[in-house]
């Protein structure tokens, strides 16, 4: 075991911070408004902090190394598109300053306002199935990051921990962040997140500028250069990447921005409107920082363990050999803090519109007391969900890529129903039921077509997870001007 | 330094700027945050007389 006295207690520390911070602010909650939007009382500096804790996971850290060692700075080209979506959308306030306006804790309960209660509950349906694929490889992506960095069980190979050392150490991540989730809802996640923010910056930039002063911005560049030549700094140069990598990605991050569930609720969090766009504009930059500095030490496994070693796994390699004792403890802390804050955050988001929307035609006349124990109750279910998926789904290929595709099956569509409920008078309920079809239909067909034996290897060669992806947000609007256009308007049926 | 900006300087000028910013950030909201979460729990705080835990959403 690499995980020495100084390091265990600085975890331990941590752990138990979190979770008196988590249960301490149980009793604010008294409404289902409280738990689900921390009754719309969150402010600029805590609405940062919780952004960016939320949306950096040690999934995030582990695709975003993987980014780096497979394509070396061009790898970051996610991050940097993603701050540019977020600066543009929190200046304007495109998109989000009318959902913030309409006082709605969902996005579905915002298109039943134009489109009815069918297209909530179907928005309903694809926002949680999109969303428990996408969150389902977490967990044991973080289980992996920790047992392979503290090198968990290795000292005793034939131990019961040793062989269910993932198994245990996912369940005790996910029973504590269950715990404070469940009893403080948003409130708590608010709280653990502005600790968890705290704790996981620290660790990044301590590696981070520990990295650069030891191994050397030159070892990277050469790296880069010697791996990945010029592709490595150049996203369009890159055979993998291109102009399709940088189209998809462009309207992957400004879906995510607009739609994403965990980043609206903080602009439904927010006291009004101008917080929430402040909110985006000054967590912007941190997007490319949710990149670039992993990327950094997926390059510099790169440099040290060369091309051939697994991409997943070459970064946790590296930083298990690299850390010495202390930065190890706080590295274990910061990428805890990180996990822990994303999967809090996600259970509460999926759990939100599973309670608001879907259960919505049988909730009428619900208690606060019985709506926040089906919360609760929720939550409890997402988390029991992730520990039976994360235990046998086997996750290949490339992780960002599989993020993707499987969130597109949700921000296609509802990036459309978004823009034209807003801004689109002429957009009805076919149009949205068109769009929602189409936008899930391809990546679920594009996802199952990439499994199959007999259509993989064509898959991939003639099609790719970057023109699916982009053929799902073509469709879902063009799903959802044909369809608003067939059917006739209201004035013109005598 | 001059070796930072010696290769690539795009990509070396956009690292310096992101561990730049990024610790600035991290001590803006470590050192206001606390009073944002502060703000947010006394307004959250409900009068001692409000039932409002029994009262139906409508």
């Amino acid at each position: 075991m690499r995980l020495s006295l100084v390091d265990g207690s600085i975890v331990a520390l941590y752990l138990l911070a979190t979770l008196a911070a988590g249960l301490l602010v149980r009793r604010y909650v008294s409404k289902v408004e409280d738990f689900l939007v921390a009754g719309r009382q969150m402010d600029v500096h805590l609405g940062i902090a919780s952004l960016a804790a939320t949306e950096f996971g040690i999934v995030t850290c582990v695709y975003a190394a993987q980014n780096g060692f497979r394509y070396g700075f061009a790898g970051a080209t996610p991050g940097i598109l993603m701050a540019l979506a977020m600066l543009v959308v929190g200046y304007t306030g495109f998109g989000i300053r009318p959902l913030r306006e309409a006082g709605v804790m969902t996005l579905p309960e915002l298109f039943e306002h134009r489109f009815g209660p069918r297209v909530r509950w179907a928005s309903g349906v694809v926002i949680v199935l999109g969303g428990l694929l996408n969150m389902g490889v977490f967990l044991r992506t973080g289980g992996e990051f920790l047992v392979e960095v503290a090198g968990l069980g290795a000292a005793d190979p034939g131990s019961f921990f040793s062989t269910h050392r993932l198994e245990i150490v996912m369940t005790v991540l996910l029973a504590i962040v269950v715990l404070y989730t469940a009893l403080g809802g948003m409130l708590s996640v608010l709280v653990t997140d502005f600790v968890q923010f705290v704790v996981m910056s620290g660790g990044l930039l301590a590696v981070s500028l520990l990295l650069l002063a030891q191994v050397g911005w030159g070892a990277l560049v050469d790296a880069v250069e010697v791996h990945r030549g010029a592709a490595g700094f150049d996203p369009l140069a890159h055979p993998e990447m291109g102009w399709p990598y940088v189209l998809f990605n462009a309207c992957l991050n400004l879906a995510t921005v607009l739609t994403w569930q965990t980043a609206i609720q903080r602009v439904m969090s927010a006291r009004d409107a101008r917080t929430g766009q402040q909110v985006y504009v000054r967590s912007a930059f941190f997007f490319v920082a949710r990149f670039l500095v992993p990327g950094l030490w997926g390059i510099a496994a790169l440099a040290a363990l060369g091309p051939e070693a697994d991409s997943l796994r070459a970064m946790p390699q590296w930083l298990g050999a690299f850390l010495p004792v202390g930065l190890l403890g706080l590295l274990l802390a910061a990428m805890l803090a990180a996990d822990m804050s994303t999967d809090s955050s996600y259970m509460l988001s999926w759990a939100s519109v599973i309670y608001n929307d879907l259960l919505g035609p049988w909730r009428r006349g619900w208690s606060e007391r019985k709506g926040l124990l089906w919360n609760r109750a929720l939550v409890a279910a997402i988390g029991a969900f992730l520990l039976f998926y994360g235990l046998w789904y086997p996750l290949k290929g490339d992780l960002w890529t599989y993020l993707g595709v499987t969130g597109t099956i949700y921000l296609a569509s509802m990036s459309t129903l978004l823009l034209a409920c807003c801004y689109w008078p002429r957009a009805n309920d076919w149009g949205a039921a068109a769009a929602i079809v189409l936008g899930a239909a391809i990546p679920v067909a594009w996802l199952v077509v990439e499994q199959l034996p007999a259509t993989g290897e064509w898959a991939r060669a003639h099609v790719g997870p970057y023109w699916s992806g982009l053929a799902a947000y073509a469709g879902s609007a063009l799903g959802m001007v044909f369809g608003s256009l067939v059917k006739p308007a209201p004035g013109s049926v005598r | 330094m001059s070796e930072l900006f010696a290769g690539h300087p795009f990509w070396a000028l956009l690292v310096a700027a992101c561990l730049l910013w990024y610790s600035t950030i991290t001590l803006a909201v470590a050192w206001r945050g606390i009073a944002d979460i502060r703000r947010m729990l006394r307004d959250l705080r409900p009068p001692a007389h409000e039932p409002s835990s029994k009262e139906p959403r409508p």
